[in-house]
């Protein structure tokens, strides 16, 4: 009884306190190993992927296109082409926190340019700017299909999508 | 050295149970059981989101419920998450018999959003077909007599074929998990009442 209580407690602190570190980067730890596993992704930034396969539990009825994104070397500038039916862009942060998201429902003319800023540029002058509450996250865009004849060429048109470093 | 070696393996094990305890409490927040069969989960995507939560949905890129929600079809035989599938990161998954016949009936319209789609995957979660139009179904695609429709989940196509009835298929005797995502619901307030289809046996079984 002796040894017993004071192993226990230490055994039961220290699980506690890895199962503590462990539960805080887990999101960011699972969300980069997916985006590595599923999409190929390996940490390049301001890359805009288009994603071919469907992985496993995604819609099949969306086409998706994913960066990870970086704003410490000034603003971002998104240029979505414009397609004939719904769309939508979102922004999180790296623990998965949306910050941002934008669709055709809402903003029926998504379809052009949105700049995305960091916290380094606060004083940015554009009101319409995505503001990010830290300098790296994640950009999703969504493209509605409905079918092989319609997926082929929204996929076509998501291409013309691009990311750029634009001015502060 | 009995002592040390039976306090640390009960020190594990007790941590473990918490550990189980502790997931499904967070789960718990999450998931709202919709009186139509389905349980949807909720709150994710946000700063308040729990933390195990949010481990769990990280590779979803998951949206807050005002912009999308996923419900998942019910298995009564199943109602919590086995520890393994909790590991996984997998809390939602259920798996419908493969032999069984499923209907979702609803109105049109009735569930105002943007789009919603039904869509059966495989336990592995990958979709049961390579063709879009035979594991998933969109809501514009669904018209029948009086806005009403029926959606028959079953492996092979049920004969005859009436006005407003569509059919969903999975594999022969091969589980399969069926989801419901809505995009942009104009309904407020608790999700478990808010219109969306029904799911039940086809042959007058207990709905899911």
């Amino acid at each position: 009884m002796l040894t017993f209580l004071p192993a226990f407690v230490a055994t039961w602190g220290a699980l506690s306190a890895v199962d503590r570190l462990l539960t805080s980067a887990a999101p960011q730890w699972r969300l980069r190993r997916s985006l590595h596993k599923n999409l190929g992704l390996n940490g390049a930034t301001n890359v805009l992927h288009h994603v071919d396969e469907i992985t496993p539990m995604a819609a099949v009825d969306l086409l998706y296109s994913v960066a990870e994104f970086d704003l410490s070397e000034g603003p971002l500038r998104l240029h979505v082409a414009p397609t004939d039916d719904y769309r939508a862009l979102q922004c999180a942060t790296t623990s998965t926190v949306t910050f941002a998201y934008r669709s055709t429902n809402t903003t029926p003319r998504l379809g052009s340019t949105t700049t995305l800023v960091g916290p380094r540029d606060a004083e940015h002058d554009d009101p319409s700017a995505l503001r990010c509450p830290d300098s790296r996250g994640l950009l999703v865009l969504r493209f509605l299909v409905t079918d092989a004849a319609h997926r082929a060429r929204i996929d076509e048109k998501r291409r013309e999508c691009r990311l750029e470093i634009g001015s502060r | 050295m009995l002592g040390l070696l039976s306090g640390v393996a009960c020190g594990t094990m007790a941590f473990a149970a918490r550990l189980g305890f502790d997931l499904r409490r967070a789960l718990g927040r999450h998931v709202v059981h919709h009186p139509h069969g389905w349980r949807a989960i909720v709150g994710v995507g946000t700063e308040h989101t729990h933390p195990r939560v949010r481990a769990m949905a990280a590779p979803a890129y998951p949206l807050p419920e005002q912009h999308a929600i996923y419900l998942f079809a019910n298995n009564p035989e199943q109602p919590h998450a086995r520890f393994g599938e909790l590991l996984r990161g997998r809390p939602m998954f259920r798996l419908l018999p493969g032999d069984g016949h499923f209907r979702v009936s609803g109105t049109v319209g009735e569930l105002q959003c943007a789009w919603w789609s039904l869509t059966a995957y495989d336990a592995e979660g990958r979709p049961m077909s390579e063709d879009q139009s035979e594991c998933s179904l969109l809501d514009r695609d669904l018209k029948g007599p009086d806005g009403a429709f029926e959606i028959d989940v079953c492996a092979t196509r049920p004969r005859p074929p009436a006005p407003g009835r569509r059919w969903l298929r999975v594999r022969p005797g091969e589980p399969f998990q069926l989801v419901l995502r809505v995009y942009e619901a104009q309904h407020d307030g608790d999700v478990a009442q808010w219109p969306v289809p029904l799911i039940q046996h086809a042959q007058g079984g207990p709905a899911c």
